[in-house]
């Protein structure tokens, strides 16, 4: 039995992009025998639900919380030092450790990346950011005043509304991609990921 | 089908959202995520698996896993790459661990592909000419030209060497392209009579 380095390589292309498709294919998959699902679904019932206390902190949201936690320590220490010596000043009511924490943009966003680089050639959907008045204001609380997007689309990210839109990087090759809550109004912090993805 | 709860005119959430609300105690909301993708799901694990007891098995595991690692899923794929990728994760795992079972024997010629006519669906026609091949190959090149895992994971998941990953695939890839009859297509000829040649 011969293998395939003899075979013409546009039918080994033809096989190989042919199961590829298929894995992604859900469209033509068949039918399920009910016992099948009905055996997994009794399973996954019999599963205790996950609830917030068993949530574990991803890495990320274990340091924001230890730099949050750190920075309540630290005004702790600085405002007890400064009532040793003076008169009780009074201070305005600063961030909570629960603020600082959620502050934090996350850095991976539930696109996959080519699906994220494909927006380069597609025009942009701004959704709830359409208006150019309030996308540029937006984009100037992110440091990106006058900066010109390269594309964009809504996305819901945990549970928020959001779009994503893609920036120049530091070098041509780089694309940067944030997420954006919709508002992007001032009382909320609007960053909600940011990633910097490489063309390809 | 599938959904629990809700009205038939409440917005279908994404996969991203459903896990989302998984992570966050919803009590079915992961049943519905699977049940929104378990065609695709049983689809991989049929053709990774010895047999359709090995792959409901083997679908059920998988899901169990997903259903408790969910809180560590950091979004940086989509949710229904992710449930693939564990199913047949599980499906190899289970190859390597009943490693010396005797070979399954190839499926008769009712199942045979035959011409891919037009009217002939080409991914039944493709599943059915993979379901044909023993299943170490089938599972090898389901791994790697179906799902994208590299020759080196995928040996590792089987427990096999890198090079019997590659000597599979590639005897795989001939093998489909003989009962697909991509050579006659790629020679510019009429595809060949419905029998089957003598299999390997």
């Amino acid at each position: 039995m011969g293998d395939e380095h003899d075979l013409d390589p546009a039918v080994v292309a033809r096989v190989r992009s042919d199961l590829a498709e298929l894995g992604s294919d859900a469209a033509s998959a068949p039918d399920v025998p009910d016992g099948v699902t009905s055996r997994v679904v009794a399973a996954l019932r019999a599963e205790p639900a996950h609830t917030v206390r068993r949530q574990p902190l991803g890495r990320l949201q274990l340091f924001a919380l230890v730099v949050g936690v750190g920075a309540v320590v630290a005004a702790v220490v600085v405002g007890a030092s400064m009532a040793a010596r003076e008169p009780a000043p009074t201070f305005p009511a600063g961030p909570t450790a629960e603020q600082i924490t959620v502050a934090r943009p996350a850095t991976t966003i539930p696109l996959p990346q080519p699906q994220i680089l494909a927006l380069l050639s597609q025009g942009p959907d701004y959704g709830p950011l359409a208006d150019p008045a309030q996308r540029n204001s937006c984009l100037d609380r992110l440091g990106y005043r006058g900066t010109a997007v390269l594309g964009a689309r809504p996305l819901t990210m945990a549970g928020k509304d959001g779009v994503l839109m893609l920036l120049p990087g530091d070098a041509p090759e780089l694309v940067v991609a944030v997420v954006v809550d919709s508002n992007c109004s001032g009382a909320h912090p609007p960053l909600l990921a940011r990633t910097v993805v490489t063309r390809t | 089908m599938g959904t629990v709860g809700g009205t038939s005119e409440a917005p279908q959430r994404t996969d991203a959202e459903l896990l989302a609300a998984h992570v966050a105690g919803e009590r079915y909301a992961f049943e519905e995520l699977f049940r929104r993708h378990h065609r695709q799901l049983y689809r991989l694990a049929q053709l990774t698996s010895r047999n359709p007891d090995d792959a409901a098995d083997a679908l059920q595991d998988a899901m169990l896993s997903a259903h408790r690692t969910a809180p560590a899923f950091r979004y940086d794929a989509a949710v229904s790459s992710w449930l693939y990728r564990i199913v047949v994760n599980a499906c190899l795992d289970k190859l390597r661990r009943n490693r010396i079972r005797p070979t399954t024997t190839l499926l008769e010629d009712t199942c045979h592909a035959g011409d891919p006519t037009p009217r002939v669906d080409t991914a039944i026609v493709i599943e059915r000419a993979l379901m044909r091949l023993p299943v170490e190959q089938r599972a090898a090149v389901v791994a790697v030209d179906m799902q994208g895992y590299s020759v080196v994971e995928t040996a590792r998941m089987l427990g096999v060497a890198e090079g019997t990953v590659k000597s599979r695939c590639s005897r795989a890839r001939r093998k489909l392209a003989e009962t697909l009859n991509y050579f006659a297509m790629a020679d510019g000829g009429t595809a060949p009579s419905s029998s089957p040649s003598n299999p390997p």
